[in-house]
């Protein structure tokens, strides 16, 4: 039996997959920041979505929305480790 | 009585068989999926399902519910246990939720598909019309140029009308608003100029690329219309184009069209054999506008969701 996946289903498998990975990785290595997960998730969301691209215009607007929201908490992390290193 | 009752029942139980459409009655082969007559999807069809299922869009939304409750209880749990990991477990879980609840499906592929069936009608004219004057000659398709100028379907009356053509201006062709056309000077020199079933798909096509097809070189064509076919939705995995002296191979894996092409080879298959289906036709098209030859249809098929075919070059046509 073959089973066919949708780009979509694709991407969601992958960022499923990721995500424990990461985890297990990064608590393997003792991280404690809960800001680095969340700053692995991000990247690796926009890796899967850019490497399984492209989907319906109607997905890609989606994805532009999540993406834009992720970029803003992205960049929140960054900018307070900026200040804290400026400090 | 008797005589009529026994062949009422008869004619109920033919009906009802699983060698026979339950619309008109027509006979079917047990691999057929629509009735050759009527068009009618058959009940006892047994192919795998190729497109999403009706219902696979609430499995999902079902799904990213449940991703989204259980990140937000392990994260819960992981923020008041103070466990890091666990908590950025239940994140991951909730950034995995809003995507499959928000990325899913759009209900504008839903209209799309509708709307491509909702062409069926038109192509099911013109395969009448083929009948009709038992046209037997592939249709060729017109080099054009120019963006949003799509190349027309010549389908000569006579399979002799090439060989005696005299010469004639393919431009004149291809801009003519006729539906008859003159060919030569012979009474059956003559033709029917149709608009490509795949017009409409070779202009999203261009509309997508912001560009004539025609301006493409053909060692770049399979990349550049794969991609939009991908982005379309059409196919999977772009377009394969393998050029072998006249002749050109084509492959695709189809998306959203693979229904249309399995009930147009059941209902219209003169069209899909002289002419090409919708999908067929815009790659025909295509390479005409592309190579600026006038290009035949020599065969295609669907095996799964796959299609193939072959396009012929008439390089040394006087057309």
């Amino acid at each position: 039996m073959s089973l066919r996946l949708e780009r979509i289903e694709i991407s969601l498998l992958a960022y499923a997959v990721i995500i424990l990975c990461t985890v297990a990785a990064l608590s393997s290595l003792m991280v404690s920041g809960i800001d680095v997960y969340v700053a692995a998730f991000i990247i690796e969301y926009f890796i899967v979505i850019l490497a399984t691209a492209p989907h319906y215009p109607a997905e890609t607007r989606r994805e532009r929305i999540i993406g834009a929201m992720l970029f803003v908490i992205f960049s929140e992390i960054l900018i307070r480790y900026l200040i804290e290193l400026l400090k | 009585m008797a005589t009529y009752l026994d062949f009422t029942a008869s004619r109920v139980r033919t009906k009802l068989s699983e060698n026979s459409c339950i619309t008109c009655g027509q006979e079917t082969r047990s691999g057929d999926h629509f009735c050759s007559n009527c068009g009618f999807q058959l009940a006892h069809a047994s192919r795998k399902p190729t497109r999403r299922p009706i219902n696979l869009q609430r499995d999902l939304t079902n799904a990213g519910v449940f991703t989204l409750v259980l990140g937000a209880i392990i994260g819960l749990f992981g923020f008041l246990a103070g466990i890091v990991p666990i908590l950025a477990l239940g994140l991951g879980g909730l950034i995995l939720g809003a995507m499959t609840l928000l990325i899913p499906e759009s209900m504008s592929a839903k209209a799309g598909r509708f709307a491509t069936f909702s062409s069926l009608p038109a192509l099911l004219n013109i395969e009448a019309l083929i009948v009709d004057l038992d046209v037997s000659s592939r249709g060729i398709y017109i080099p054009t140029s120019g963006f949003g100028i799509i190349p027309k379907v010549l389908v000569p009356l006579n399979d002799s009308v090439l060989d005696t053509l005299t010469p004639f201006p393919k431009s004149k062709l291809s801009r003519s608003r006729r539906f008859f056309v003159t060919l030569g000077t012979g009474m059956f020199e003559r033709g029917i100029l149709l608009y490509s079933p795949g017009e409409e798909i070779v202009q999203a096509v261009e509309s997508c690329l912001q560009l004539d097809v025609g301006t493409i070189k053909f060692s770049e064509l399979a990349d550049r219309i794969g991609f939009v076919f991908e982005m379309l939705g059409i196919s999977r995995r772009g377009l394969s184009l393998e050029l072998e002296g006249s002749t050109i191979q084509f492959k695709m894996d189809l998306m959203s069209l693979v229904d249309l092409e399995e009930r147009l080879r059941a209902v219209t298959p003169r069209l899909v054999e002289q002419i090409g289906s919708p999908m067929t036709s815009a790659v025909a098209a295509t390479v005409a506008k592309v190579t600026g030859k006038f290009v035949r249809l020599h065969d295609s098929s669907v095996t799964g969701s796959v299609l193939t075919g072959s396009l012929e070059l008439l390089e040394n046509s006087s057309i």
